[in-house]
């Protein structure tokens, strides 16, 4: 690169003859649409491409957030000096510059770092802008665009990144546009670079180009070339071991978000984290295979309820992959047949059908729709191994976020690309339609008319919460097994009070009203009398108390829990005898046949009676109390209810 | 010979559902096993009261464990009987069997010593003396059955091209049946088809719980499911369970929807988000 | 012998009554589940007993319960007392025997479904049959007691009836030791009269009847069932003394 540039400033601009292109570059603005998924998506994504061959770790992620003092920034003031001179000609540019504006009089500024560890980190730092493709410093730092190829060709097709882009994902989520990446390499030698995004600018009477690079320079015969310069700088900017820091200051408030970043990590790299590929550390949360569910899981990170799983599936993907088993399908493109592992899950409350298609590393691509099917309720994951890695990379868009045929230039490639998609589609349509079928089974059949299927599950649940099923007959007839209710709940919570401990009474049920109206019963005799104002109510065994002691029976009837006897002082009582089936006989018993006599013992008084009902019981205090004189053909193993009358 | 109805015995008897203890519960469990020619009945109680506790021990109580299917058998049990067996020759459970241990007195018990009676009961103690042979207490009724084909299915959905109406709802033995004249009305090609049918099962639910009100009730229009015994027929069994299971306590014509709405877990709710979704989204 | 059991559905079924006049039945497989059932022997016996004089009928009790002892009574109660069991095995196996015996199953499918599709409960005579058959012969050893007994349930025959009818009492214990008192107070007679002077009862209550209800309503405090003989009978006694005046002929044992 032949530079016109002093050595004196830090950040280095290509001096150009004239200004030709006043726009930033598009890039950035498609990043800065992602947000902070686009930022730690790039990031992760470039760790894994990292990983240490061989290395059976998992590539850790550290992602910090702080604020650090502007004056801690390598080269700052030279990048505000450029930026104070830039020219908007757009509206958009305009809006831009002076959003960088407005940033550059902060003292103190936020920053996100992503540092990587059990990677390999960039290598030939030393060699500077060496134009060697195993120098993967130079390429990184000095060139964009273009990524570096593995020379192992299989860690070349699972590499995430195939387009080369990540770097100025990172320059989007600066205000400034701003990034510096800190390598250490197995060496141990340590450098610091950077790259600034601005637009071509003139400053101080020179035209110079948008990219800006934290490099040193050093003039070999008549070139120049960039070497790297070596990490003495701040602790912010350091990296100690072995791998990659991507700094970047001036962090946009709207992508400061600990939990959407979380979130983004998840999202993206489930499978990852799930296969113990990858551990991401966001400041001091740490997301592994053995923590990741505890952010799945909590309603504060996703939605739990399926039902409302519109937009985002992960908690599905992530039950899907781990509770499904995977059948094959073969996808050709017409040429050859690819394979992949489908994980398919079936559920009438999904509101909407995705499958994650993912890359071997771990990386989700897309929430890929089936066409005619992106509202049939399943969720899958499909993953393929190598070969199909490598078809799918051809596949994706620049932000690896999407297959489409679309980018591919070649005509006989393009072709094969959309048959392979369509085929996709058909192959896990197929299993969608199964499944669907399998769950409504008389679809479009007419003569299935006497096959029966379940409609409905939740009842099933309820069912067999409160039926215990016995099989017997060598497992061939089911048996339903009940109990009458036990209260259980009353057996703990005396138990509890014994103890002393007083627990709130839980969730016991209300209290019935111990007397329950009657419809008018025994209407022949009494129809007339008992217009007149009265109600006939049946007391619950409950509320009496009753007892045979020689020939004299005892009847207490206790009204204080009912609300419907409250201003009363007088009630007529009559009674029905219960059978050994619990069937009752309202006018089995009479009364005149078997007592003598009936005192009120509220009153002290006799209770004039005919031939069922005991007439004018005084009540006091909510208590009527009677003592009945048993004649001597009263058969004492009778058992009744009691009914009021008032 | 199982006895379950809630009453005013003319002395104090130990039972679950009553308070003349203060110390109530005798819960029963059992668990069935077979062999090819025998039923056996594996058994385990628990009496809270220590008054009868000592009875027993002292041997002036028998225990009797009785078991009513199509006929009723009892057992006197032994001290530390754990089981009975019952040939198949003489017992079928393929319908429903009850099964429910008795507590009777072998001589006149005498409950001046009894520290378990609670109020009215306590103050009189002194005097109560309960002959021979008599009841001192029942437990719970631990039931089996198995005239159910698909214990756990509530609903089936049946096509039947020669229907007089697009839609009919039909109650059979054991579950709510719901025909439909054509596959399309079922939204089978529609995603989340089953929620669609939500008001079919409304429907249905509406029409099940009308005939329990009509079979079980008073004057066809008022069930109390404290007091009814578990319905014999198979649907509505299901349904009693499922109404018990939600604490329902009562079930009348003028509650129908109320019941419905809790026992089946929002099917309007979701019937109506299903819908929403479908116009706002297409397909 | 193996018999086939029915598919549900053939009661209301007026083709299947034709099919079975016709002969027809053991053609169409649409009338069988699929499922049979095996029996060593599956003999003939009397299912039918109304309407005929007292000597016959008790003829005719006498062979249906000592056939069913003899063959039946050592099958699972799965099928010696279910329904479909019996309905099958009469309809696929026993056409010719229905015919001869019973020719008024010719004049009307409320025939048919009176004598052979009867619903089986206390109401059907195979029913009673099979119960008194297990009951006696169970808790009966001596061959010439089981007669006796087997003539005593004949000759009580209402009060069995309505022992049978109700759940609570329809236990071996129970209704041999009712049998065995009515016997020792020779009370047959006395079972069976009408209930002098309480009109509030109906008019055709029954002393009988009224014994057992008496014992039904003081249920379970007195657990009548699970009584020995000697304890239960002073209980029948008082009861029996609600309804009938005991000085007349019965002398307490």
């Amino acid at each position: 690169m032949n530079l016109n540039v002093t050595n004196e400033e830090k950040w280095k601009f290509s001096p150009i003859p004239n200004i030709e292109e006043s726009n930033f570059n598009k890039i950035l603005e498609r990043f800065y649409n992602m947000g902070i998924k686009g930022l730690t998506r790039e990031n992760a994504q470039n760790s894994l491409d990292g990983r240490l061959p061989g290395n059976e770790n998992p590539v850790i992620l550290t992602i910090e957030t702080g604020s650090i003092k502007k004056a801690n920034i390598p080269g700052i003031n030279e990048v505000i000096e450029r930026i104070k001179c830039l020219e908007g000609r757009n509206g958009y540019t305009k809006e831009t510059i002076q959003h960088m504006v407005n940033k550059i009089n902060q003292e103190e500024v936020r920053y996100i770092s992503f540092e990587d560890s059990n990677t390999r980190g960039l290598t030939g730092a030393r060699n500077g802008q060496s134009g060697s493709k195993k120098d993967t410093w130079g390429i990184y730092a000095y060139s964009k665009g273009v990524h570096f190829e593995e020379e192992d060709s299989s860690l070349e097709t699972s590499r995430g990144g195939s387009h080369g882009v990540g770097k100025i994902a990172s320059n989007a989520a600066s205000d400034l546009h701003l990034m510096y990446f800190a390598n250490c390499d197995e060496n141990g030698d340590k450098h610091l670079g950077g790259t600034v995004q601005l637009i071509e600018h003139l400053y101080k009477g020179h035209c110079y180009r948008s990219t800006g690079y934290f490099t040193d320079i050093k003039l070999e015969g008549n070139k120049s070339k960039f070497y790297p310069y070596e990490n003495n700088f701040d602790q912010v900017f350091e990296k100690n071991t072995r791998g990659l820091k991507i700094i970047i200051p001036y962090f946009r408030e709207e992508y400061d978000n600990e939990r959407e970043i979380i979130r983004s990590i998840c999202d993206s790299f489930f499978l990852s984290i799930l296969e113990g590929k990858l551990k991401v550390i966001v400041n001091e949360k740490e997301v592994t295979n053995d923590t990741i569910l505890n952010y799945i899981k909590d309603p504060e990170y996703y939605v739990q309820d399926i039902t409302e799983a519109k937009k985002v599936f992960t908690p599905l993907y992530v039950d899907t992959y781990l509770n499904e088993t995977p059948e094959v399908i073969k996808v050709s493109d017409g040429v050859e047949d690819y394979h992949f592992n489908l994980y398919f899950y079936y559920d009438e409350q999904i509101p909407k059908g995705r499958v994650a298609i993912v890359r071997t590393i771990g990386m989700k691509i897309e929430d890929f729709k089936i066409e005619g099917k992106a509202t049939k309720p399943f969720n899958a994951v499909l993953i393929g191994s190598s070969a199909e890695d490598k078809y799918l990379k051809l596949l994706e868009n620049e932000s690896h976020t999407k297959l489409s045929p679309d980018d591919i230039k070649d005509p006989n490639q393009k072709k094969r690309a959309k048959k392979f998609m369509s085929n996709l589609s058909r192959e896990i349509s197929k299993v969608i339609e199964e499944a669907i079928k399998k769950n409504n089974p008389t679809d479009g059949q007419m003569n299935t008319a006497d096959i029966l299927y379940v409609l409905e599950t939740q009842f099933k649940k309820d069912l067999s919460d409160t039926l215990g099923t016995v099989m017997i007959n060598d497992g061939n007839k089911p048996l339903v097994k009940t109990s009458s209710d036990v209260p259980i709940k009353e057996k703990r919570e005396r138990k509890d009070s014994k103890q002393g401990s007083k627990k709130n009474p839980g969730p016991s049920k209300k209290k019935r009203d111990p007397l329950k109206r009657q419809k008018s019963r025994d209407s022949d005799k009494h129809t007339e009398k008992q217009e007149q104002l009265s109600t006939i109510y049946s007391a619950h065994p409950d509320m009496v108390e009753r007892l045979i002691v020689g020939n004299k029976e005892m009847v207490k009837f206790d009204f204080t829990k009912s609300e419907h006897i409250k201003n009363d002082t007088y009630c007529n009582i009559s009674l029905a005898v219960i059978d050994g089936m619990g069937v009752e006989y309202p006018n089995e018993f009479n009364i005149q046949d078997n007592y003598n006599h009936i005192i009120d013992l509220n009153s002290g008084g006799n209770c004039p009676y005919s031939q069922n009902v005991i007439n004018n019981v005084q009540i006091t205090q909510g208590v009527a109390q009677l003592e009945l004189n048993l004649k001597e053909s009263l058969n004492k193993s009778l058992k009744f209810v009691y009914y009021v009358e008032v | 010979m199982i006895y379950k109805k809630d009453a005013n015995f003319p002395y104090p008897v130990l039972t679950n559902n009553s308070n003349n203890y203060s110390t109530n519960l005798f819960i029963l469990d059992v668990e069935l096993h077979e062999n090819t020619h025998n039923y056996r009945f594996d058994f385990q109680y628990e009496i809270e009261s220590p008054f009868i506790n000592d009875l027993l021990t002292k041997g002036h109580v028998q225990l009797i464990l009785i078991i009513q299917s199509k006929d009723n058998k009892f057992f006197r049990l032994e001290k530390n009987q754990k089981s009975v067996e019952i040939a198949k020759s003489r017992i079928s459970v393929s319908k429903r069997t009850s099964i429910q241990m008795h507590i009777q007195s072998k001589a006149e018990i005498d409950f001046k010593q009894n520290e378990d009676l609670s109020g009215f009961y306590d103050l009189f103690k002194e005097e109560i003396v309960v002959p021979k042979h008599a009841i001192l207490g029942f437990s719970n009724v631990v039931l089996f059955d198995g005239s159910f084909k698909e214990p756990l299915e509530l609903f089936e959905k049946k096509l039947d091209a020669n229907l007089k109406s697009d839609i009919k709802i039909e109650l059979s033995h054991e579950t709510i049946v719901i025909y439909y004249r054509k596959p399309d009305f079922q939204f089978n090609n529609l995603p989340q088809s089953n929620t669609l049918n939500h008001p079919y099962i409304y429907t249905g639910l509406y029409a099940a719980l009308q005939r329990f009100i009509v079979n079980n009730g008073e004057d066809s229009e008022y069930v109390d499911l404290e007091v009814i015994e578990p319905p014999n027929n198979p649907l509505e069994f299901k349904l009693y369970r499922l109404m018990k299971k939600k604490l329902i306590e009562e079930l009348s014509i003028n509650n129908i929807d109320e019941v419905i709405y809790a026992i089946s877990d929002r099917i309007l709710e979701k019937y109506t988000s299903v819908v929403k979704g479908l116009i706002s989204h297409g397909s | 012998m193996e018999v086939k059991l029915l598919a549900n559905g053939y009661k209301q079924n007026e083709q299947f009554y034709k099919d079975f006049l016709e002969d027809q039945i053991h053609l169409k497989d649409e009338y069988f589940s699929g499922e049979v059932v095996n029996l060593e022997h599956a003999p003939e016996f009397p299912i039918y007993m109304a309407h005929e004089n007292e000597g016959d009928k008790k003829q005719l009790f006498f062979e249906a319960i000592e056939i069913l002892a003899e063959y039946y009574l050592s099958t699972d109660r799965d099928i010696h007392f279910d329904e479909l069991f019996w309905h099958s095995l009469l309809v696929t196996t026993k056409r010719e025997f229905l015919l001869k015996n019973y020719p008024q199953i010719t004049q009307s499918m409320n025939q048919f479904h009176n004598i052979v599709l009867k619903n089986f409960d206390w109401e059907n005579y195979i029913y009673k049959c099979v119960l008194g058959a297990q009951y006696i012969n169970d808790s009966v050893g001596d061959e010439r007691e089981r007669k006796r007994y087997y003539s005593l349930l004949v000759d009580n025959l209402d009060l069995y009836n309505y022992i049978i009818k109700y759940e609570i009492f329809r236990n071996e214990n129970f209704l041999i030791n009712i049998l065995g008192i009515i016997d020792d107070l020779n009370l047959s007679k006395v079972m069976k009269s009408k209930i002098k002077g309480r009109d509030d009862l109906g008019k055709d209550e029954r002393v009988g009847r009224r014994v057992i209800f008496e014992f039904n309503k003081s249920y379970p405090v007195i657990m009548s069932p699970m009584l020995e003989k000697e304890e239960l009978k002073e209980i029948f006694l008082e009861y029996l003394g609600y309804y009938y005046d005991l000085s007349q002929t019965v002398t307490p044992v």
